[in-house]
C-alpha cells in the first residue's frame, strides 16, 4: 500500500467516524425529544393510540372470556363504551363477554387494512378467535376526499402499522418510500418530520387561512371558546386526580378496555363539568365549523365514495372473517341537523351498502337515523357525546348484537 | 433520488465506502463515478440516460476534432455542431410546447383562434445544467482555454458526476476535469468542511420548505390577502428560493469536497448585495459566470458601447433558462434593465459623485434598495401570470385597506425576515470564519449534530429542490 492510498484510507476512515458521531448524535436527540414530548405534551404527534393499540393485540388476543371487537374510527373511539355494553349483555341477558374499543382517529381504510392485518396475526399466535368482530364503515373516511387528505399522515401511520415484512416488501416497489419507511419506524421512534412539521406549517401557513375566520368571530362565540378552555381544564384536573394511571385516555388502555375514560368513572363534580363541556361544545358557530371541516376534509355532504378505499374496507372484513366467529358491520348515528347528507349521497351509500352485504355475505346495521339519538347526544358535528350518545349507543349495541353472540 | 431523503443517505454511503475502500485507481474510480451517477439519474427517469450520454458524446468527440483542425472555419464547423445539438435538445425537451402555447396565443389575440395542441413531452431533469456544462467544454477547447481530452471516462464522469448533475453548479472543463482525472486525496479540513456545508444546505432546505407555505398563501391567492401578509409572501419566497437553490448547491459542493473535488462556491451572500451588479455576481455565481463568458462576451461584451444591449440579452435569455413561461422572460428582461441602469447611473456624475462619497448609511440604503428591487423579481419568478405578477406588485405600492391583516400576520412577517436574516448570517459566518471554525472541534461538533437534529427533526423528506424543474 502506497502512502498516498494509506492517507487516502485514512481521511475515509476519519470520514466514517465524523458521519456516525455527527448522525448519531442527531438520531439520539430526536428520539429523545419525540420520547420527552410525547410523555409531556401528550398526543401531538397523533399517534400514540396507534401505537398503543399496536402494543396490546396480543392481550386483546389472548383474553379468556368470549371477546367482542369494536373496530372503526374515531365514531368508536368516542361513541363506544365497551364497559358500558358488557354490563348491558350481562345484566339484561347474563352473557359474559368481554369487549374491546378498536377506534382510532384520523383513519382511513387503507390504515384500518393495516390494523386489521396485525389484529389477525395477533390472534393468529394466540390461536384464538373473537367471537363478534363489529366493524364501523363510515362513509365519509371512504370518499375521494378523504383519500387524499393529510398525505403527511400517511407514512408515519403506515410505518407504525405495518409489519416488517410489509416494510422490507416495498424495497421492491418503491425505494424511496422504503427508506423513509425505514427511517421512521426505527430511526424516528414512528414519528415522522411531516408530524412535526404539522406544527410549524399551522403556524406560519395555515394559522394565516384560519385567522381571518377567527378575527371574525362574535363575542359570543369568544365568550363561549373562554369557557371551554375553562371547563376542559377543570374536567382534566379531575381526571388526572382520579384516574392518575388512565389520565391519557386517548391512549389505548386495559383498565377501559380501550375506551375513554365514562361517565361511571366520574366522581359526581367530574360529571357536572363533563355535561358541561357536551353542551358548551354544541354552541352553533363551533358545530357549524366543525361541519365545514368534515365537508373540506371528507366531503361528509356529498358523498363521492372512492372505490379504492371501498375496497380497503372490503378487505378489512375479509381479514376478520379468518379470525371472528361472526363479524357485522355498522353506521354510527348521524348529526343529521348539522350534516345533512344529501339525497344522492345517501343513494350512493345506500348502493355501497348494498354491494357490501351481498359480496361480503354481511349483516350491515345503519344507526344513522336511529330514533334513539338526539342532536343533544353529539358533542360536535359527528361524534356522540360521553354522558348520553355513548352510553345510549353502546346499551343499544348490546341489545342488537344478543342474538348474534347467543348463537355460539 | 433527492439530497434530503433517507434513499439518497443511503445511496451516498454505499458510494462512499466503495469509492473509498475498492476503487481506488483513477480509471476505475471514474467507471465508478459514472455507474452511481447514472443510477442516481435513472433515480429519477432512466429513459434519458441516452441523452445526457449523447451529449456528452457528441461534445467529445467535437472537442477532439476542434483541436486538431488548424482551420479556422473547421473549428467554427465543429463548435457549431456542439451548440446545435445541446441547445436542439434544450430547445426540444424544455421550450416545445412553449413555442407552440406562444404561437397559439399570438394567434389568437389576432383573432385567428387555432388549436395547434401541445406535445407529450417531459422535461429531463437537469437538462439545462449538463447540457451548459456540456457546451462549455467545446466551447473552451475552441477558445483554447483547455485542451481536448483524449480519455473518455474522465469525460463523461466529470459531465455525469451526481452531486452537481441535476442542479448545478454549472462546472466548466477546466475546473473539475483535472481532477477527476486524477482523483485527489482530500484533507481532514476538506471533509469537516464538507460535513458542515452538507449540514447547512439541509438545514437552508429545511428553512426553505417551512417559508414555502407563507409565500404559497400569497401567490396561491394574489387577490385575497392583506398587504402584510402580501409582503410577508414576497419576503417568504425570496428565503424559500435562496434556502433551496442555495442549499441544494451547498449539499452539492459538500459531497464532493468529501471525497476532495472541489467545486467553487455558488453563492455568496446574495441578500446583502449593494447593487443588482453585485447581486449577480453572488447569486448562483456558476450560472452567471458561464452567461458572462460564453454568451455575454461572446456578444461583444463591453465593446462598441454595447454593454447595455448585450448586458440585456444576456439577461433576457438568462431568464428564459430558468423556465419555458413568459413569466421567467419579463423576470430575466427586469433584471437586465435593472442591472443596465446601475451601469448607466454609475458612468453618470452622480454615479460617480457618490461613488466617493460611500459611508454606511449610503451603503445600507443602497442595500435596502437592491434587496428590494430583486424582491420585486422575484414576484415575476414566482407568479402563475404576468398579469397575477403585476397586481401583486400593484398592491405591494397600492394596498387596499378594505382587506384586513389575519391575527399574528407581523408576527409571522418578522418571522420571515429573521428567518432570511438567520440563513444569511449562517452563510456568512461560515464563508467569513472558515478556518477559524474548522479548527475548533468542540465549536463545528456541536454545530454539525445541532443542524442535523434540525433537517432530521423537521426536514420534510422528499420535497424537491425548486431548481429541478429547470
Amino acid at each position: 500500500m502506497n502512502s498516498s492510498t494509506s492517507s487516502s484510507k485514512k481521511v475515509a476512515l476519519y470520514t466514517i467516524l465524523l458521519a456516525v458521531v455527527i448522525l448519531g448524535s442527531a438520531t439520539w436527540l430526536v428520539n429523545a425529544f419525540t420520547d420527552n414530548t410525547e410523555k409531556n405534551a401528550g398526543d401531538v404527534f397523533g399517534i400514540q393510540r396507534i401505537r398503543s393499540v399496536i402494543n396490546s393485540l396480543d392481550y386483546i388476543a389472548n383474553t379468556e372470556t368470549p371477546s367482542v371487537i369494536v373496530f372503526g374510527s374515531s365514531l368508536i373511539k368516542d361513541g363506544f363504551s365497551p364497559r358500558y355494553y358488557d354490563e348491558a349483555l350481562k345484566s339484561q341477558h347474563n352473557i359474559d363477554i368481554t369487549s374491546f374499543n378498536l377506534g382510532l382517529g384520523n383513519m382511513k381504510p387503507s390504515y384500518q387494512l393495516l390494523l386489521a392485518k396485525r389484529i389477525k396475526e395477533a390472534h393468529q399466535r394466540s390461536g384464538k378467535k373473537v367471537d363478534l368482530a363489529i366493524i364501523e364503515f363510515n362513509p365519509f373516511l371512504t370518499t375521494k376526499k378523504r383519500e387524499n387528505f393529510r398525505p403527511f399522515m400517511t407514512e408515519q401511520v403506515s410505518a407504525v402499522l405495518m409489519s416488517p415484512e410489509e416494510i422490507h416488501n416495498l424495497a421492491f416497489e418503491d425505494t424511496e418510500r422504503y427508506a423513509r419507511m425505514l427511517s421512521i419506524r426505527y430511526l424516528r421512534n414512528g414519528v415522522s418530520a411531516e408530524a412535526i412539521t404539522g406544527g410549524i406549517r399551522f403556524l406560519v401557513g395555515a394559522a394565516q387561512d384560519q385567522a381571518p375566520s377567527i378575527g371574525n368571530f362574535t363575542k359570543d362565540h369568544l365568550q363561549n371558546l373562554s369557557e371551554r378552555r375553562t371547563i376542559q381544564k377543570q374536567l382534566r384536573d379531575f381526571i388526572t386526580q382520579e384516574h392518575p394511571l388512565t389520565k391519557k385516555s386517548h391512549v389505548w388502555n386495559p383498565v377501559t378496555q380501550g375506551g375513554l375514560i365514562d361517565m361511571m368513572d366520574l366522581s359526581s363534580k367530574a360529571k357536572s363539568a363533563a355535561i358541561a363541556l357536551s353542551n358548551n361544545m354544541r354552541y352553533p358557530k363551533t358545530l357549524a365549523l366543525d361541519a365545514q371541516g368534515r365537508i373540506e376534509c371528507c366531503d361528509i355532504i356529498d358523498l363521492e365514495f372512492s372505490e379504492p378505499l371501498f375496497k380497503d374496507f372490503q378487505n378489512i372484513i375479509k381479514e376478520f372473517k379468518a379470525f371472528s366467529n361472526h363479524v357485522e358491520v355498522i353506521l354510527m348515528p348521524s348529526n343529521r341537523t348539522i350534516i345533512p347528507t344529501n339525497k344522492e349521497a345517501l343513494e350512493r351509500q345506500k348502493a355501497l351498502l348494498g354491494r357490501l352485504e351481498k359480496e361480503e355475505q354481511i349483516t350491515v346495521r345503519n344507526y344513522q337515523d336511529h330514533p334513539a339519538f338526539a342532536p343533544s347526544m353529539f358533542y360536535d358535528a359527528t361524534h356522540l357525546a360521553m354522558d348520553t350518545g355513548r352510553i345510549t349507543f353502546s346499551q343499544l349495541l348490546a341489545q342488537n348484537t344478543v342474538e348474534t353472540l347467543k348463537k355460539d | 433520488m433527492l439530497f434530503n431523503t433517507p434513499l439518497f443517505f443511503g445511496f451516498a454511503c454505499v458510494f462512499f465506502l466503495l469509492y473509498s475502500f475498492v476503487f481506488t485507481k483513477n480509471n476505475s474510480r471514474a467507471l465508478f463515478v459514472i455507474a452511481s451517477s447514472l443510477l442516481f439519474y435513472a433515480g429519477w427517469d432512466y429513459r434519458f440516460i441516452p441523452l445526457l450520454l449523447l451529449s456528452g458524446v457528441i461534445d467529445f468527440f467535437v472537442a477532439q476534432h476542434i483541436a486538431k483542425t488548424d482551420d479556422i472555419v473547421q473549428k467554427k464547423r465543429f463548435l457549431l455542431i456542439s451548440i446545435v445539438v445541446n441547445l436542439g435538445i434544450l430547445g426540444i425537451f424544455k421550450y416545445t410546447n412553449f413555442m407552440i402555447d406562444s404561437v397559439q396565443e399570438t394567434l389568437t389575440f389576432f383573432g385567428a383562434a387555432v388549436s395547434l395542441g401541445t406535445l407529450e413531452i417531459v422535461l429531463p431533469v437537469g437538462i439545462s445544467f449538463y447540457t451548459f456544462q456540456s457546451m462549455s467544454y467545446t466551447i473552451d477547447v475552441y477558445r483554447g482555454d483547455t485542451h481536448a481530452r483524449k480519455n473518455f471516462t474522465p469525460f463523461i464522469a466529470t459531465l455525469s458526476f451526481f452531486p452537481q448533475l441535476v442542479a448545478g453548479p454549472i462546472l466548466r472543463a477546466r475546473q473539475i476535469l483535472p481532477q477527476i482525472e486524477n482523483f485527489p486525496t482530500p484533507s481532514i479540513n476538506d471533509v469537516k468542511y464538507g460535513f458542515v456545508l452538507i449540514t447547512i444546505g439541509l438545514v437552508k432546505k429545511t428553512i426553505a420548505d417551512i417559508l414555502a407555505f407563507p409565500a404559497q398563501t400569497l401567490f396561491n391567492n394574489p387577490d385575497a390577502i392583506s398587504w402584510i401578509e402580501t409582503v410577508t409572501g414576497v419576503l417568504a419566497f425570496a428565503g424559500q428560493i435562496y434556502g433551496d437553490f442555495s442549499g441544494y448547491s451547498d449539499i452539492a459542493i459538500g459531497i464532493a469536497l468529501i471525497i476532495g473535488i472541489k467545486i467553487p462556491l455558488n453563492f455568496n451572500t446574495p441578500y446583502f448585495s449593494i447593487s443588482p451588479v453585485d447581486f449577480w455576481k453572488r447569486w448562483h455565481i456558476s450560472l452567471s459566470g458561464w452567461l458572462r463568458d460564453y454568451l455575454y462576451i461572446s456578444l461583444g461584451g463591453n465593446r462598441g458601447g454595447k454593454q447595455i444591449r448585450n448586458v440585456f440579452i444576456t439577461m433576457l435569455l438568462g431568464g428564459l433558462w430558468h423556465g419555458a413561461a413568459w413569466t421567467f422572460v419579463v423576470w430575466g428582461a427586469y433584471h437586465g434593465v435593472i442591472i443596465s441602469l446601475t451601469h448607466m447611473i454609475r458612468e453618470s456624475r452622480i454615479g460617480k459623485f457618490f461613488s466617493n462619497k460611500q459611508g454606511k448609511l449610503l451603503t445600507f440604503c443602497m442595500w435596502l434598495f437592491t434587496f428590494y428591487l430583486v424582491c420585486i423579481g422575484w414576484v415575476f419568478f414566482r407568479a402563475e401570470s404576468i398579469g397575477d405578477a403585476f397586481s401583486i406588485i400593484a398592491f405591494l405600492h397600492m394596498p387596499d385597506t378594505s382587506i384586513a391583516a389575519a391575527p399574528y400576520a407581523g408576527v409571522i412577517l418578522a418571522l420571515v425576515a429573521i428567518t432570511i436574516f438567520f440563513i444569511h448570517a449562517l452563510d456568512y459566518s461560515i464563508i467569513r470564519f472558515r478556518e477559524g471554525i474548522l479548527k475548533r472541534y468542540w465549536l463545528v461538533l456541536p454545530l454539525l449534530i445541532a443542524g442535523q437534529t434540525f433537517m432530521i427533526l423537521i426536514g420534510e423528506p422528499g420535497y424537491e429542490f425548486i431548481y429541478f424543474q429547470f
